[in-house]
Order: structure tokens, then sequence, then C-alpha cells
């Protein structure tokens, strides 16, 4: 027996000792009465356990699957390698498991079911995300810096596996560690997450609450009103002038460029219209035309959907309540809302059954301190939520996206690590991770209503159909120029804010595999492999050894 | 880059590098102008002061560093190309190991850089753990390893790929005598096979000992190059060397000598060389199965070593020796030299 014990490696006889000892813990509480499932601790514990259980597997079939390919596998088992032995991979692990044991502990003065699940969700994807960041902003700056500084590199690219296949080896070999770090909290929080609901299971009302986390819905926006375009074309002409001062303002803006002036325009109006077409004031009645299409049409002609509303009243008093009066499929419902509030209207799955649903919103007005406009411009202030995918896939999607993100910061780490000492390459990575996740901001306003495509910028005049001059000059041209960077640039940092999944698996919001795509095509391909170039044309190029005489 | 003679593994032309500052302003001139060659299955010994450049000219030799003027050919291509590392071993001046792997996984990640299959990687690396003694530390960290176990592994590793070109600098950096005696040896069993071998050293002995030319650099230029017997001329001495002698005999030699004009200039009874000692030590403690967690004895060179390209050379495996001191017997006139393992062609 003891032989036998001792011809196990360190890490299996830990988990073989620990399962042990949880066993006798389970078999303990048991005894005196106490609920296992229902028992925080004891769950914490489980989750740790299983947790840590399925980090040392999937570290084992790692090391078995690396040890089938060429030399970029090699390096990439080799930095697996080294970052389990000096630790640094068990103790974010291990972090990373007891974040995840803990979050209910943090939840559960949250006494609505759905609103404590929600919270776990959110909490577990940013513990994960956070951890996660920080070992790989970590080990992907240091593992080369540190190799260089310590001359190890010279025992390796002088045998012919090539700088840029060891570079990508080492990108691997991190991408891989995450990889399996974000499957373990996933299956640990998908876990839990079923545990907590079983425990509640009792409260049917409460878990059936919960269900569109589990069956995650898809946002559908109402169509805009049909020859918005034709009357801003028409209104512009009219406003040109009526308001010449206006219309000088917008012509010195754009260089004295008429078509330029003409589309600027056309743009401030066809925003203004869409905030009144959004914006139901006292006394209006507004009609919105929702229409879904493709699979989630199907989905949605056979489940139900949610009309989520919630509107902006202004600064209100607190105790004040607007009455609106919200008719679909033939049924008038009033709601009453106060500042900040938002409610949810259940919409039977025959009234999509054709794809299509029509809202009509009415404000008669009238509050105790007066009249009110609902104000719905926003995503977030009027959509329609139709049932689609459920959370396992959602949140696979959105471990997926954190992945590829991951990626990039690895990236970014190695191509750093190549021409930077450590504390300088760990704080550039930390810079580029802090402004690719600030670009969320501008995502933010970039998301919201975008222009058809006559009056963006640089664009076809709509009414004489003829491509714009550019060669207005060279201080309108340059400027210009300068703007189209700017935009650019906004543009792409605003990538990572596109994808927001921890948001979106808290909210049980769907994130289409669009996403998923954009994803992998925008921050895995465009923001990675420009990177990846960067730092392998200089490593390539790089003298590896110092001057030492 | 430079045309190498069909016989020629490295040629160097007009080498010059120059390191500069973060302004690309000149600071160190490391290689000023040099020009060398070495030729296959020759042993070449870089020999200079600390700071002459040998360092970094091996390093331009690796691509490790880029000349800033003049050509490199290396095996006939161009230094530091997939094509030419592959035929390259190199043992830098310290090990530098990965300290988390053990020593096998070390050499088997080496192996699998050459691409080699994982059959023969477990082989090569079994018989190269054996060769220089770590057959059962194989398995521990090399973290865990003295500096002259990390030696010998950085030694294995150099010949994982059986290269034809084989750069070893400063090979006995932190060796015991053992390890010392059997770098020797592989440096002699590999020219016996045909291989090439660039050695830098501090210790001119070491290099004296094993090979067939040398280039003397100082402050980044060549002083001197050629043959070890072209360059240690002869010092115009006699010794002799006989077991111990009476001092009546000793007296009587000396008025002979005195008699036929000659000067003697010193008569000892010589000590015993502490290496012969510590060898001699060690070989017992080695035959009355004495247990070491560091290097134990070495083992024979692998048979895959040498198989290459050079037929003329044998192939026999090669027993290591375990200390054997060079004897020399010189008389005058006429040097002889001693090496019973490996006496000269």
């Amino acid at each position: 027996m003891s032989a036998l014990w001792s011809g196990l490696s360190g890490g299996t006889r830990f988990l073989g000792g620990s399962a042990i000892v949880l066993a006798l813990l389970g078999a303990a509480l048991a005894a005196s009465g106490e609920s296992l499932s229902a028992h925080l601790g004891f769950a914490a514990v489980v989750k740790i356990w299983g947790g840590a259980l399925l980090v040392q597997l999937g570290l084992v079939g790692l090391g078995r699957i690396l040890r089938l390919g060429g030399g970029s596998f090699a390096v990439a088992r080799v930095l697996i390698a080294e970052t389990v032995r000096r630790r640094v991979a068990w103790i974010c692990a291990t972090l990373l498991l007891v974040g995840l044991a803990a979050i209910p502990y943090l939840v559960r003065s949250n006494s609505v079911l759905e609103y404590r699940l929600s919270s776990f969700l959110g909490y577990s994807l940013f513990v994960t995300f956070f951890l996660l960041a920080i070992l790989t902003v970590f080990v992907a700056s240091g593992s080369l810096c540190e190799e260089i500084a310590d001359r190890r590199i010279h025992s390796v690219v002088v045998k012919p596996i090539g700088r840029v296949r060891f570079l990508f080896g080492k990108w691997l070999g991190l991408v891989l560690l995450n990889v399996l770090l974000l499957m373990v909290s996933g299956a640990v929080t998908l876990g839990s997450f079923h545990w907590e609901l079983a425990v509640a299971e009792g409260d049917e009302a409460e878990v059936a609450r919960v269900d569109h986390l589990l069956t995650t819905h898809h946002s559908v926006q109402p169509d805009r009103p049909e020859g918005l375009l034709e009357d801003v074309i028409e209104r512009s002409a009219v406003r040109r002038s009526r308001d010449p001062e206006l219309w000088q303002a917008m012509l010195s803006a754009e260089g004295g460029d008429e078509d330029q002036a003409l589309i600027h325009l056309q743009r401030e109006l066809y925003i203004e219209s869409l905030a009144q077409w959004r914006n139901v004031r006292s006394g209006e009645t507004r009609t919105y035309r929702f229409r879904v299409a493709g699979q989630a049409a199907q989905q949605a002609g056979s489940a139900p959907a949610r009309l989520l509303l919630a509107p902006f009243f202004g600064r209100v008093h607190s105790t004040d309540r607007t009455r609106l009066l919200v008719r679909l499929d033939g049924v008038e419902t009033p709601v009453f809302l106060g500042g900040g509030e938002s409610t949810e209207l259940s919409v039977p799955a025959n009234a999509l059954a054709d794809g299509e649903l029509v809202v009509e919103i009415e404000n008669p007005g009238g509050t105790q301190s007066g009249a009110h406009s609902a104000n719905l411009v926003g995503r977030d202030r009027l959509s329609l939520e139709v049932q689609r995918g459920s959370l396992t896939g959602n949140l696979a999607r959105a471990l997926a996206i954190l992945a590829i993100q991951l990626a990039f910061i690895a990236a970014v780490g190695l191509a750093a690590g190549t021409f930077l000492g450590l504390p300088v390459a760990v704080l550039l990575v930390s810079l580029v991770l802090f402004a690719a996740a600030g670009g969320g901001f501008f995502a933010g306003d970039i998301a919201q209503d975008p222009l058809p495509s006559h009056l963006s910028e640089h664009d076809h005049s709509p009414d004489d159909g003829h491509g714009h001059d550019h060669s207005i000059g060279a201080t309108s041209g340059f400027m210009r120029a300068l703007d189209g960077v700017g935009r650019s640039f906004i543009q792409i940092f605003s990538a990572w804010g596109r994808y927001s999944p921890i948001d979106a698996v808290s909210s049980g919001t769907e994130i289409p595999p669009r996403d998923l795509l954009g994803c992998l095509l925008w921050i895995g391909g465009a923001w990675t492999g420009i990177v990846a170039c960067v730092g392998a044309l200089i490593f390539r190029r790089r003298e590896i050894a110092r001057v030492q005489v | 880059m430079t045309t190498a003679t069909p016989n020629s593994v490295v040629e160097c032309r007009g080498v010059r590098k120059v390191f500069r500052d973060f302004w690309l302003r000149p600071r160190v001139v490391a290689v000023d102008g040099l020009d060398l060659t070495v030729e296959r299955g020759e042993v070449f010994g870089l020999l200079g002061p600390n700071g002459s450049g040998k360092s970094t000219t091996i390093k331009m030799l690796l691509g490790l560093l880029f000349p800033s003027d003049g050509e490199i050919s290396v095996l006939g291509g161009r230094p530091g190309t997939k094509e030419v590392l592959a035929r390259v071993g190199y043992l830098p001046e310290d090990s530098y190991l990965y300290p988390f792997l053990d020593g096998r996984e070390t050499l088997e990640f080496f192996a699998r850089l050459f691409g080699l299959d994982a059959a023969e990687r477990r082989r090569r690396a079994s018989e190269l753990l054996e060769m220089v003694g770590l057959p059962d530390a194989g398995l521990r960290p090399v973290q865990e390893y003295s500096k002259g176990m990390q030696r010998r592994i950085g030694l294995a590793q150099s010949l994982i790929n059986d290269p034809e070109l084989l750069i070893l600098d400063e090979p006995t950096n932190g060796l015991d005598p053992i390890g010392t005696r059997q770098v020797k040896d592989v440096i002699h069993a590999l020219r016996d096979r045909g291989k090439t071998v660039i050695v830098t050293s501090h210790l001119l002995a070491d290099v004296e000992e094993v090979s067939d030319r040398v280039s003397i650099l100082y402050g980044g230029k060549q002083r001197l190059l050629g043959t070890v017997d072209e360059l240690l001329a002869d010092t115009g001495r006699t010794v002799f060397e006989t077991d111990r002698l009476p001092t009546a005999l000793i007296e009587e030699f000396k008025k002979r000598l005195a008699a036929e004009g000659v000067d003697v200039h010193r008569v000892d009874a010589p000590r015993q060389h502490l290496e012969a000692l510590f060898l001699e030590i060690v070989r017992s403690a080695q035959s009355e199965g004495a247990v070491t967690s560091g290097a134990r004895e070495t083992g024979e060179i692998p048979a895959f070593l040498g198989r290459g390209p050079s037929p003329s050379h044998s192939t026999a495996p090669l027993a290591l020796t375990q200390g054997s001191p060079k004897r020399a017997v010189v008389t005058k006139g006429e040097e002889v030299t001693e090496d019973e393992e490996h006496p000269q062609a």
C-alpha cells in the first residue's frame, strides 16, 4: 500500500488525500443532520476540490497532447511546465477556485434568486478574467524577458527551430493554459449555478424567474419608421433656406464643401428625428414595429418573449409615477413607472408567430408633479427580448471571447518581451489591457443608432449621387485625414468593448455567434496579428547576446 | 558571404563587431578585422584574455550576434540559419538550462528542437546521460544540480544532434577533474570521428592538450595563429624522469654532466600530482560502490555520435577514461609525448 502511495505523483497524492478528507467531512456533516447540498461551506470545498481535479487532469491531458507536435509544441510544453512547477499556474488556479467558491457568500444577502444568480454569473466571469489577465500579463511579459536576461535563450535559439516558431510556441502554451483554466472556471461556474438552483427548487416562482438566465434571450430593436430618410432630406432643404446662420456654420465646419455640409445637416436632422421618434411625449401615442428574423423567428413562435421598457422621465421626484398604456397583440396593459424604473411585459408565443410584433405606447400624461415625456432613446430602454439559446452555450461563447482577448494580451506581452525588460514590459502590457478595456466607452457611443450609409462620413451625397471630391485643399485634406485616423483608432480600440461577454451572461442576453466571429476576426485576427507580426519582426532582427567585452 | 574552401567548416573574412549604444554611437570594438579558417576534422582553440573577443566571435558564428562588417560562413552557409544550426552543437560559457526541467526532460526538449522522433530522443538522452555520468540524476530538476553537473548536462545537450561542428565555450568551466578529463576525452573522440571542434578556454593547458591549432586574440584582433607544435617551440632544456635515485648516484650524474659542460639547474623528487591523487581516490570510492547523488562513473561515448559524413574516421565506440593525466618525458633535442589512451597518430 505504501509502495503504491509513494509511486503516485505529488498532485495525485494531494487530490487523493483531500478526497478522503472531503468524504470524511461530508459524512460528519450528514451524521450531524446537516443538509449537505444547502451547506455553503461544504459546497465551497467541493467546488475547490473538483476544480483542482479538473486542472490536474487538464494539465496531464495538455502535456500528452503537446508531446505530439514539433518544436513549437515542445516550447509550449516547457512554458506550461514552467508555470506549473514554479507554482504560478497553481497559485492562479487556487485563487480562481477559492474566488469562485467564495462568490456565493458575497451574493447570499440578495434574497431574490434571479438577482443572486445573475450576480453570481457576473462575479464569476469577472474574477476569472481578472486573475487570468494578471497571469497572462506576467507570464507573457516575463517568460521571454527572463530567458533573454539570464541567457537561457542562447541555448535555444541556436537550435534549428526558428525564432518565430519559438515565439509562437510560447504564445501557444500560454493560450492553452488560459483555455484550460477558462474551461475549469466555466465548469465550476455552471456546476455552482445548477447547485444553487437545485437548493432553491422548493420555490417554483423564483425558479421560473431564473428561466431567462437559463434560456438566454436575443435583444430586438424596433424598426425605424419608413420614409425617415426621405423626410430628413426634404427637411434639410427647408432648414437650409430658413436657417442661413446654421448653414453657414456647417459650411465653414466642412471647409466650404457644400456636399459635405449638406450631409452634416442631414445627419443632425436624422439623429434628431430618431430621438423624437423614440420620445413619447405627454398626450402622444407612438407605434413601434419589431421584426424577428432568422433562427430567432422560429424560436420566437414557440417560446414566450418579453418587452423591456425602461423610459427616462428626466428629473422627477422619487415617488412620482407616470402611467403608460402599452398595447400589444390586441391587449392594453397600463404600466406605472418612476425615474430609473423598468418593467417587462410578457409577449405570448403566438403573438410572434409570423415573426413580427407591433407595439403601441401611449403617454396619457399627468402625474402628481406634471406631465413627463417618456424618453426611449437607447438600446436598453425599449427592446423585445426573444428567448434563444441556453446558458451553457452562452457561457461557452463568453469564455471563448475571453480566451481570444487573453490570447491578444499574451501576444502583446511576448511582443513587449522581445525588446523590453520585465518591469517596463509588464507596465506596457497593463496599459494596453486597460486601454483596450476602456475602448468600451467609445463602443457605447458608436453602437447606438448607427446612421444609414447615405449619411456616413465621406460617402456619397444623397441628393446628387456623385462621389465626393476630396481635393478641397491641403489644410482641409490634412484635417480630414487626421479625423479619419482618429475615427479609425477609436473604431479599432472600440472592438474590445463591443464584446462584453460578462454583462451578457449575467443579464441573460444572448451572445450571438456573429459576435464570437467578430471578436475572432477583430481581436483574435487583426489585433493579435498586428502585434504578433511586430513582435516576430523585432525578435527575428534583434541580436540576442549583449556586449561582454 | 565568403566562399568557403571545400575542407573549411568556418570562414571569417575581415570580421568586425562594434557594439553601439542606444543612439548608435560606437561603444566597444569587440572584434576588429578577424580572418579565420577552421578546417574540417580539427580541434581549434580560440584563446585570449577576458574581453579579447572570443565569445563575441563564437556568438557571431551562431547567429546570436551579427557582424558589423566582414563575412562569415559556417558549414558553407550563413550563420544562424536553420540548415546550419541543425549541424552545429553549442555549449555556452554557462550551461543556461531550464532549471525546472529534469536532466532527461532537458535533453529530450533540445532533441525535439532538432526534430528527432520520440524513440530516438529517448535513446539519445539515455546514452548521453550515461556518458556524462548522470544516469540516476536524470529525473532530478536541473536547479538541484551542482554547477559541474549542469555543465555535464550542457555538454550532453550540445551533442544531442550528433553535430558536425561542436562549439565549446569554456567547456571545463566549473567542472571537477573527472569532468575536465571527460570533456577532453570527448573532444579527442569526436575529432577521431571526423568532427570539427572549436574550443575557447582560459585554461591554456586544457586547450594545449586537445587542440590541433590555436588562435590567440587580444583587443579583438588575432595576434597569433598556428599549430600547437609550431607555436610551442623547444625550450632547449632536458628533463629525465626516473624512479627514485640514491643521492650518491645523483651526485655522480652531476659530475659526469659537469665534465661534459652541461649545467644542471634543478634536481628534485617531484611530489605526486593532486589531480592524479584525486582521480585515484574517486576511482577507489567508485570501485567500492560508494553512493553519490552527484555525477557517477562516466560511460562510453554513444554510438550515434560520429556516424556522420567522415567515413575515414573510426566510428568504433570509445571508452572514456577516468583520469589519465598526460605525462611528458622530454629528452634533449627530442620530444616524446606519452598519452596511453589517445596516442598521437
